[in-house]
């Protein structure tokens, strides 16, 4: 068992926060690299295309919320 | 509990396996060379390694394991994801670009013996990944058994087998870039899933006020942080930072994939953020079902309880599709790995030792071969052996002993090149840990299927693995061939 119960809680939860805030930081990371030459590969079909579009991430939140609201409705 | 409706299920996971198998058909035309068929063609975008990557480290076993450790442990049961998300956070930000940078691999040995040279450590490695995949695979199919028997009343054998005839399918036909599509899509069905039994749960309790006080009214420490005992916390510090990535060669088989650094960077720096989100999901779970139901359930059954109480008996069996979606998951790139171990690291220096000319037409048929026979292969340890999940585990375990010589090709130069360094450091740490293995395994007792003991043996073999490493990279210089093969590299650790 630790000792100090709240601290522990505390440091417990912080971490959610360190999780998303440092996963946030690589990410912007990445994306200000620069595109190789020749992206995208002539390879891709059009689901990898869109995947990778800038449509696809607001496309999935939209879907996360209504489905959200539509399971708390429905339950 | 009601009674689940056994045609919706069939049903629904018939259209499931329709469009699963629909996506390996439409790839199979795609498999030209054997870095197609066992690497997607090193092409594959950021954000579907990130996705993709996320399903295939949710399994079956996660739902299960993670429902179960939420309804024991309340609260203090997010410990664990502590050392998950900081194992992937530093893959991302330096793991991935920087191997990815070094060149296209397509296997772990592979990587290995580009760093360091050596061809005995290869093969060593490449036995050590093998095993581990296999157990992965396994445990999948014990997965597909459990839940098929347990809520279809489909005999375990047969539920087993037809998960994996499906799986086998769709890696056969289109490969590891079906894999990856089939996963992006059960990386979705997982999250739904796991989303409507979260949100359906929480609401059907009377909302977020209703839920947390059923849950301290059947656990008054729920929300306490200290229900794990350090030694506990410390132990899952020790595994599973190093779990995701460097014990996972599937994980970095995804990042060897990307198209480019970058996008191994990205791929992997979304698999950070979606881990925070999709251990959540069966961890809420397990409170929610220890707050609906409280003792009137086992630990190891919240989730299915959990699933059938929201779902009910229509949803109930529709909520298995997305079960089957993340065993699935698993299994086909474990398939994969698996295969491009036997093809890379075996089969093929075995046809060029004779000489023997190959098309890559042949390559890509050999490597359909293999999958089918690993598969029958992890078919049978899931029939036969009774504790596949302490397999898996084990495979982890021993799969550790090579994480200081993957951490030393990421941070330390000096090491390039060691190759007696990197052979011995890794048969030493091999037979370290299985002395301490069997040693320890004689006083652990078991619980449900999985051994628990006084001290796990990675807390003690880890730290050994890592000093042996470094003092034998300190003793030994860079092999004078392998220099001179490698002649001009230039070590670009700059992202």
């Amino acid at each position: 068992m630790f000792n100090g119960e709240g601290l522990a809680l505390v440091f417990l939860l912080a971490n959610g926060v360190m999780f998303v805030v440092s996963g946030v930081i690589v990410l912007k990371k990445a994306n200000a690299l620069p595109d190789p030459p020749n992206y995208p590969p002539a390879s891709w079909d059009k689901l990898q295309l869109w995947v990778e579009s800038k449509s696809f991430w607001p496309t999935v939140w939209a879907f996360l919320i209504l489905g959200s609201i539509v399971t708390a409705l429905l339950v | 509990m009601p009674e689940a409706n056994l045609f919706v299920g069939i049903i629904a996971f018939i259209i499931y396996a329709i469009g699963m198998v629909y996506i390996g058909a439409y790839y199979s035309k795609k498999q030209k060379t054997e870095a197609d068929y066992l690497a997607g063609n090193h092409a594959i975008g950021g954000n579907m390694v990130g996705i993709s990557g996320i399903s295939l480290k949710v399994s079956g076993s996660t739902f299960l394991g993670y429902s179960a450790m939420g309804y024991t442990f309340g609260l203090s049961g997010y410990w664990i994801t502590w050392p998950l998300w900081f194992g992937t956070w530093l893959w991302a930000r330096y793991g991935a670009p920087r191997m990815r940078q070094k060149g296209k691999f397509t296997t772990l040995p592979e990587y290995l013996e580009h760093e360091y040279g050596g061809k005995f450590a290869r093969k060593f490695s490449s036995i050590i990944v093998i095993i581990r995949d296999i157990g992965w695979v396994a445990t999948g199919m014990v997965g597909f058994g459990t839940i098929g028997n347990y809520l279809l009343g489909v005999e375990y054998w047969l539920a087993a087998l037809i998960g994996l005839f499906i799986t086998i399918l769709y890696v056969v036909l289109g490969g590891y870039m079906a894999a990856t599509v089939t996963n992006f899509i059960q990386a979705l069905l997982v999250f739904a899933g796991g989303l409507w039994l979260v949100v359906g749960g929480i609401t059907k309790l009377g909302g977020i006020s209703g839920f947390s006080e059923s849950l301290l009214q059947e656990f008054p420490k729920a929300f306490s942080a200290s229900n794990v005992p350090l030694k506990q916390v410390v132990a899952w510090i020790m595994i599973y930072t190093f779990f995701n990535w460097v014990i996972q060669s599937v994980i970095l088989k995804s990042s060897f994939t990307a198209v480019d650094p970058k996008g191994a960077m990205k791929g992997s720096a979304i698999n950070t953020l979606l881990t925070v989100f999709f251990y959540l999901l069966p961890f809420l779970i397990g409170m929610i079902a220890r707050a609906a139901f409280g003792a009137d359930i086992k630990s190891g059954n919240s989730y299915i309880g959990t699933l059938m109480w929201v779902g009910g008996s229509i949803g109930g069996p529709l909520l298995l599709v997305p079960f089957a979606a993340a065993v699935m998951s698993t299994s086909d790139l474990a398939l994969l790995s698996a295969s491009s171990n036997l093809m890379l690291d075996w089969i093929a220096p075995a046809k060029a030792a004779k000489n023997e000319a190959q098309t890559e037409k042949q390559r890509v048929l050999l490597s359909r071969v293999s999958v089918v026979g690993l598969a029958i292969i992890s078919y049978v340890v899931a029939l036969l052996l009774p504790l596949v999940l302490e397999l898996a585990i084990l495979g982890i375990k021993f799969a550790t002993v090579m994480a200081p010589a993957i951490l030393g090709t990421i941070f330390w130069k000096r090491s390039k090149g060691c190759t007696r360094a990197y052979t011995w450091s890794l048969v030493l740490g091999f037979f370290t840990m299985l002395i301490v293995q069997i040693i320890q395994q004689s006083s652990a007792k078991l619980v449900g299927a999985t051994f628990v003991y006084s001290v796990d043996p990675v807390v003690i073999v880890l730290p050994l693995c890592f000093v042996f490493y470094i003092v034998a990279v300190l003793l030994d210089k860079p092999n004078s061939e392998y220099l001179k093969k490698h002649i001009g590299e230039v070590e670009q650790n700059m992202i």
